[in-house]
């Protein structure tokens, strides 16, 4: 085992002193090194050139439906306020008074076409200007200071999901998400109305883990087996072959760190409408019948292959029915958020969706809390000092280019994995 | 307080401590027994005056998912209780709110302690 010069994983200031982090070296084609995980020097590195530059995701048009209707989210420590102004216009605030700083949002959510700081009654409207502040002579009369809200320069909306980035300019949202744009197309497809609704509130669920144990977990396909062993043997989902040796599933890197494990090959040879959610037309008539209006011949296929799953870099994964978003906080402390979807027109669909959710995650989920006692056990391991590494070189020799130019692994494969850290390295070391 | 109330609120006491005890030891199939066919267990997330029907919930099991979840615990497989917590719920406020014939409506409130291979939690609630 060679040992390459890194700095201890323990806690060192920030600072100018402080060494060029080597990702060239952390970052291999069949490795990655456990420091990536722990190190809060990489950690504050990865909040500056990540997630505080790049795009991300914050939250969804329906959550902000009406005019001056705002709901706080956050990227990463950040507390953002998305608001829609009285013109419609979405915006991504920072919780911070241009005058000392006191959060203006105490809320969850609300409707207010203005934010009053309580503490010392500076005014803002739904767009971010500051509109007025008591006692102005102090400041020599209205209108006088030159202040506002923090705002991300840049907002950009795909299919209602609504990202961010601090960057000034960058690639566009459209060439970030790349062919992972498709797979939100396929998800809101399976809405009659061709919207999907983000409506139905968030589980907040606590990792004490690197938020790169979950966004890698995501489209692993070699886990569930194993993780969620208990569940698969008490109830016949039928998840388990979709991740099995052999499953004709595929997992797909789609580019910019995104990643998939494409379903449909299992989907279409159980050839079952809405079997891809264990469901039967027959449960759901009025959903069918209006897929089947809208969409004439090419129903049959749109509800046999079912809905994504689907990891988009760097914090939104897309399971079928539910939607995770990652909020990293330290370098050993993550909240994962977490709702069902729910498709505009399909209140049949919608409930059983919201139920098999609530089942499925959050901290007493029979699938998610075993996925996150793993993040947890995870990072405690990788903090170990031997052997150093995490392997990732599962099905390396068995990867092909599509017709796309993408990388398709087989089901249990980490093609996903290496995408996401060929992605990293590039956006860490830029 | 009359005599008949005052038994009541003592059979409702001794049914909840109970329930907490086969809970905190892990007694799955007593606990369960205490089910009837059309219970829920429900744990709502944040406030009270949710939906658990269009909304999230922390735990909205109908009867059948409340045995699915104990099979699952007792596949041995089920990684967050391997081990298992130690568990002690302090059970107090115990009130009738409503009777309606042999229907008793009765509120408590709870602290639960989980001690935990890397944590202790608390949590508190109303039920």
């Amino acid at each position: 085992m060679t040992l390459i010069d890194i700095p201890s994983q323990t806690s060192r200031p920030d600072g100018p002193q402080n060494r060029e982090i080597p990702y060239r070296d952390l970052v291999q084609p069949q490795r990655v090194h456990g420091s990536l995980y722990t190190r809060p020097d990489i950690f504050s590195d990865e909040l500056a050139k990540i997630w505080y530059r790049t795009w991300v995701y914050v939250g969804h048009v329906s959550e902000i439906a009406e005019p001056n209707d705002y709901v706080r989210k956050s990227i990463g420590p950040q507390d953002v306020i998305m608001t829609r102004s009285r013109d419609g216009e979405v915006h991504l605030l920072l919780n911070r008074c241009a005058h000392r700083g006191n959060l203006v949002c105490e809320a969850d959510t609300g409707n207010s076409s203005s934010f009053r700081c309580p503490y010392h009654g500076w005014t803002y409207r739904s767009s971010g200007e500051l509109i007025g502040y008591p006692f102005h002579q102090g400041y020599g009369g209205r209108g006088k200071v030159d202040l506002s809200l923090g705002r991300l320069p840049r907002v950009g909306v795909y299919q209602g999901f609504v990202f961010g980035s601090f960057a000034e300019d960058g690639p566009t949202l459209e060439e970030h998400l790349g062919a992972a744009a498709g797979e939100i197309d396929r998800l809101v497809r399976l809405s009659p109305d061709g919207e999907v609704e983000i409506t139905a509130g968030f589980l907040k669920h606590r990792a004490r883990a690197n938020w790169k144990l979950l966004a890698e977990n995501e489209t692993d396909g070699y886990h569930p087996q194993f993780v969620h062993a208990s569940i698969f043997s008490v109830a016949q989902s039928g998840i388990a072959e979709l991740y099995g040796e052999k499953s004709t599933a595929v997992t797909r890197a789609l580019g910019n760190g995104h990643s998939e494990n494409d379903l449909r090959p299992e989907f279409r040879r159980l050839g079952v409408p809405l079997g891809w959610f264990g469901t039967t037309e027959a449960k759901v008539p009025d959903y069918s019948a209006r897929m089947r209006a809208l969409h004439g011949p090419a129903a049959e296929e749109i509800l046999v292959e079912g809905a994504p799953h689907v990891m988009i870099f760097p914090n939104l994964f897309i399971a079928e029915i539910q939607m995770f978003v990652i909020q990293p906080l330290a370098a050993d402390l993550t909240v994962q958020h977490v709702t069902a979807v729910q498709l505009k027109g399909a209140p049949e669909m919608n409930r059983r969706m919201l139920q098999q959710c609530v089942g499925s995650v959050g901290p007493a989920g029979m699938l998610l809390a075993d996925d996150t006692e793993m993040y947890e056990r995870n990072q405690v391991g990788v903090a170990e000092l031997r052997p150093e590494w995490l392997d990732v070189r599962r099905g390396a020799h068995r990867e092909h280019v599509d017709e796309r130019g993408l990388t398709v692994g087989g089901a249990t494969d980490e093609t996903a994995m290496r995408g996401f850290w060929e992605h990293y390295k590039r956006v860490m070391t830029a | 307080m009359s005599a008949a109330l005052e038994l009541d609120v003592r059979t409702v006491e001794r049914f909840l401590y109970r329930e907490a005890r086969l809970a905190d030891e892990h007694r799955y199939d007593d606990w369960e027994s205490l089910w009837t066919d059309d219970g829920l267990y429900w744990v709502p997330a944040g406030a009270d005056d949710t939906d658990p029907m269009t909304t999230m919930s922390i735990v909205h099991d109908n009867r059948n998912r409340i045995a699915t979840r104990i099979k699952q615990l007792k596949t041995g497989r089920r990684h967050t209780q391997i081990p298992q917590s130690r568990l002690r719920r302090v059970v107090s406020n115990i009130e009738i709110i409503a009777t309606d014939g042999g229907a008793v409506t009765a509120e408590a409130n709870f602290v639960l302690v989980e001690s935990r291979e890397r944590g202790t939690h608390r949590s508190e609630g109303g039920t």
